[in-house]
């Protein structure tokens, strides 16, 4: 008779090599990284502008020029590169950030040559038309109507402009900034930290040939290879709460949370196997509690997010509204508990386990590991970061995680909540 | 928990090398396997999709198909926690009900390939069927139908729009449920018919694919679903949606910021070839920047902030979509002769060679990229196989190829009319522009 009871004996994850990236610089600079990997004719294409809206002279300039990169270039219209995409079933995603603006390419393969002179023109000369800006301008104010409008948007944006006061961290796009933003905003931002200064990132199937016509697309580009740090710097604000009531809505959306630090602080990597008992995943304590035992909610998470020049814990939950507080109670509890109580062997060898088999499947394809090797890299780290990554989880123990709790995990979260509250 | 698209889309000629293998084998219970092997990664991918979606629920009792799927994880007949055991060896899990289906997957390293088997035949041989976890779930889904359907604006779109284009047929209510009401009166009786029912092995496949073997996963299937014994065979009874011959036409209000348009469109079911041609009359008009509706209402005409169109790709005959937000001052009226015309155009004149070579294309990229993913290929692989069709993950490509300009403008003409379509108006609460 077949044993159901006892669960099959298993293996610990114990060895994971990441694929590094081949990485050399163009002729005249340009940082070229690829990443050759999977067996899909396919190919992710990365421009990495090494500015974002920290380096704002104006609100809302990342944003808009950076959307605007394929809106018309000195050789192609906005409506001749929507075409050219759309024709050759290409994926093309715009990103500002806060620290880097991102532009990412996905085709297939054997699209890429006849692609790269556009792509080229999209990053060395766009010209912003007006047209197409008041167009932009006009989609992203109804975009932002429409998300102003989520519980969840809201908080989330008061919760970080609260924790990030006067640091363009805690900023977000309004319908003011929008309004003001003009063409030559964009010609400066994009003259001033954008043009010529820019990484190149490859993923996918890269073959010699492929390697080849890249590398002369982007051969003549002279590298600026400026990264601004911000002048302002990110302060610790005292804890608060904010509630902001809505009328008919059902539930309260909750952020709280803390400065914490980046991706290269000491604690970072054991914080991140207490975040993950605390609220990381789906077996959390939060999670246990909150959803699983009292059904207060439909999921409860908490991170840790690194950015280049600080970082942060975020909780995060939609809950029914009369049970707001009770909510808030049971997070500090569990913080209360982490802080008062060791780990048990048992809960800590199951995360251990979990983190390292969640970070070996999110190896998975040739875009997670360029993933994983630009997040290393652009925080000035090599993929030795993953080898002392998983020592890290390894090694943690109970103790240890007690002391972090105990450092960062007090009665001080900033507060707000958005909804019937 | 989640609920995510099942986008089944593979193209053979893309690129020569793309045809997915697989091998199968059939367990005397009805249990249909599937094994794809691929060597070049540390993982397994174990997907188990069961046929039975909220189509197969009873009109009082709707949502409970989404329900159940959360009951799942609530432990089995022998295993109290399905999620801890897993999560110890390293793995990762999650599933999701649509009309037509449920899916449940599961992601871990290779060499811990044994404990999915194990949690995966428990569940399937008998849930614990305990009050207490009936009860949380309850409360859980009814967070969830608050926060994606109710808390959101414009959330309670498909809650509105299914039953004005389905009378007859289960699609006319979601898969979250027609009220909360209906979670809220579900029984432990309930529970129990419904697993008895559709939670057998004659009425599921299983995917395993990734870092294993044909033969490792026939002795581990032997081993632990082997004993679990068959059931009744379920027979669908769900009624065919008569043909609709009238427009149809709501008004809805919400505090919403902008005023919008659904307009659905009957067209043919997943396993109908002609399912290509309208898939790709969709992304004709609103695939893209350079789609139809997009470059002309939203770029040229500026009547749109937001404009698409698209497919919701049921097995059962479907609908084709177009959504748009209107700016402001722009009337629901204008926005529909303007989509009108746009549509009259496609049916009078049909679409060009390019833009027929374009969508094609778009949908190339598609398959091939939705095959970068180990899991994803285990998913598609799993609703071929439920559709009859294991093979349809290597023949999409052939079947999109085989769509034909003429063909295309056919489709329209036949799906794209007034009297087959279901419209509706979604209205700005204190906003005057109607």
């Amino acid at each position: 008779m077949l044993d159901r009871r006892t669960p099959p004996a298993y293996q610990q994850v114990t060895d994971i090599k990441l694929q590094n990236a081949k990485q050399r610089h163009l002729p005249k600079g340009v940082p070229l990284h690829i990443i050759n990997a999977g067996k899909q004719e396919v190919i992710r294409i990365e421009i990495v502008f090494r500015a974002g809206n920290v380096m704002e002279e104006k609100s809302a300039q990342a944003f808009f020029t950076t959307k605007m990169l394929s809106e018309g270039t000195a050789k192609y219209s906005a409506k001749e590169i929507a075409n050219i995409l759309d024709s050759y079933g290409v994926h093309l995603d715009l990103s500002p950030g806060f620290d880097f603006c991102t532009l990412s390419l996905y085709s297939l393969t054997k699209h890429i040559p006849l692609l790269l002179p556009v792509l080229k023109s999209v990053i060395t000369e766009p010209v912003f038309p007006e047209k197409e800006l008041d167009s932009l301008k006009d989609i992203k104010t109804q975009k932002l109507r429409v998300d102003n409008n989520k519980n969840s948007v809201v908080a989330s944006k008061l919760f970080r402009s609260k924790l990030f006061q006067n640091h363009p961290y805690g900023n977000f796009l309004n319908e003011e900034d929008i309004a003001a933003i003009t063409v030559p905003d964009l010609e400066t931002f994009f003259n001033r930290h954008l043009r010529n200064n820019f990484e190149v990132m490859v993923a996918g199937a890269v073959d010699t040939a492929i390697e080849e016509v890249i590398t002369a697309t982007f051969a003549d580009i002279s590298f600026k290879g400026i990264q601004e740090e911000s002048a302002k710097e990110v302060s610790f604000p005292a804890p608060e709460r904010e509630n902001i009531p809505k009328k008919g809505s059902l539930q309260s959306s909750i952020r709280a949370g803390k400065p914490l630090f980046t991706l290269n602080h000491p604690d970072f990597n054991r914080f991140s196997v207490l975040n993950t008992i605390f609220g990381g995943y789906f077996g959390s304590r939060l999670m246990k509690s909150i959803r699983e035992e009292k059904g207060y909610t439909y999921g409860i998470y908490s991170s840790v997010v690194p950015m280049k020049s600080a970082g942060y814990l975020v909780i995060g939950a939609d809950v029914v509204g009369e049970f707001t507080e009770q909510t808030l109670d049971e997070i500090y509890h569990q913080m209360a508990l982490l802080r008062n109580e060791l780990i048990d062997a048992e809960e800590l060898e199951t995360v251990k386990n979990y983190m390292l088999g969640s970070f070996l499947s999110s190896l998975n394809t040739p875009f997670a590991l360029a993933d994983r090797y630009k997040s290393v890299y652009l925080h000035q780290l090599g993929l030795e970061y993953y080898d002392a990554f998983i020592k890290d989880i390894n090694e943690v123990t109970a103790e240890e995680l007690q002391q972090l709790a105990k450092k960062y995990l007090q009665q001080d979260l900033t507060t707000v909540v958005v909804g019937n509250v | 928990m989640l609920k995510l698209n099942v986008d089944v889309k593979k193209l053979q000629e893309s690129s020569g090398n793309t045809m997915i293998d697989y091998k199968s084998f059939t367990l005397p219970n009805g249990l249909q396997v599937f094994v794809h092997e691929d060597r070049a990664t540390p993982l397994a991918a174990v997907n188990i999709m069961y046929n039975v979606g909220s189509r197969d629920e009873e009109e009082e009792k709707t949502g409970f198909a989404h329900l159940f799927e959360h009951l799942m994880f609530g432990g089995s007949k022998h295993i109290e926690s399905y999620d801890e055991p897993l999560q110890r060896v390293g793995g990762e899990n999650n599933a999701f009900t649509s009309p037509d289906v449920t899916n449940y997957y599961i992601t871990l390293p290779a060499l811990n390939l044994e404990t999915a088997f194990w949690l995966e035949s428990d569940r399937m041989m008998s849930l614990n069927f305990s009050p207490k976890v009936l009860e949380v779930q309850r409360k859980v889904v009814i967070e969830e139908f608050k926060q994606r359907y109710l808390d959101q604006p414009y959330g309670d779109v498909w809650l509105k729009l299914r039953p004005l284009a389905y009378r007859k047929h289960s699609y006319r209510w979601a898969t979250i449920g027609k009220e909360i009401k209906h979670i809220e009166d579900a029984t432990l009786d309930d529970v129990r018919k419904f697993f008895f029912k559709f939670y057998l092995p004659n009425n599921a496949v299983m995917v395993v694919a990734g870092n294993v073997t044909f033969e490792q996963v026939k002795e581990l299937s032997e081993k632990w679903f082997g004993p679990i014994p068959a059931g009744e065979k379920y027979i669908r009874q769900v009624p065919a949606e008569p043909q609709q011959t009238e427009a149809r036409l709501e008004v809805a209000e919400g505090e919403v910021p902008l005023d919008a348009i659904y307009k659905a469109y009957h067209m043919p079911g997943r396993t109908d070839i002609r399912y290509y041609t309208a898939d790709l009359l969709s992304d004709v008009l609103g695939r893209g920047k350079s789609s139809l509706l997009y470059d002309k209402l939203v770029k040229e005409e500026k009547l749109f902030s937001e404009l698409s169109a698209y497919v919701t790709g049921s097995i059962d005959p479907g609908l084709l979509v177009i959504s748009g937000k209107l700016r402001p001052g722009v009337t629901h009226q204008q926005g529909e002769e303007a989509i009108e015309a746009v549509i009259t155009e496609v049916r009078e004149k049909g679409v060009s060679e390019e833009e027929l070579a374009k969508v094609k294309n778009q949908a190339e990229s598609s398959l091939v990229f939705s095959e970068v993913d180990l899991l994803n290929r285990a998913m598609n692989l799993a609703f071929g196989a439920l559709l009859g069709q294991p093979d349809l993950i290597n023949k999409e490509g052939e079947y999109i190829q085989g769509v034909s300009a003429e063909g295309i403008q056919a489709m329209a003409r036949q799906i794209l009319v007034p009297t087959n379509c279901s419209t509706l108006h979604y209205k700005a609460k204190n906003n005057s522009s109607e």
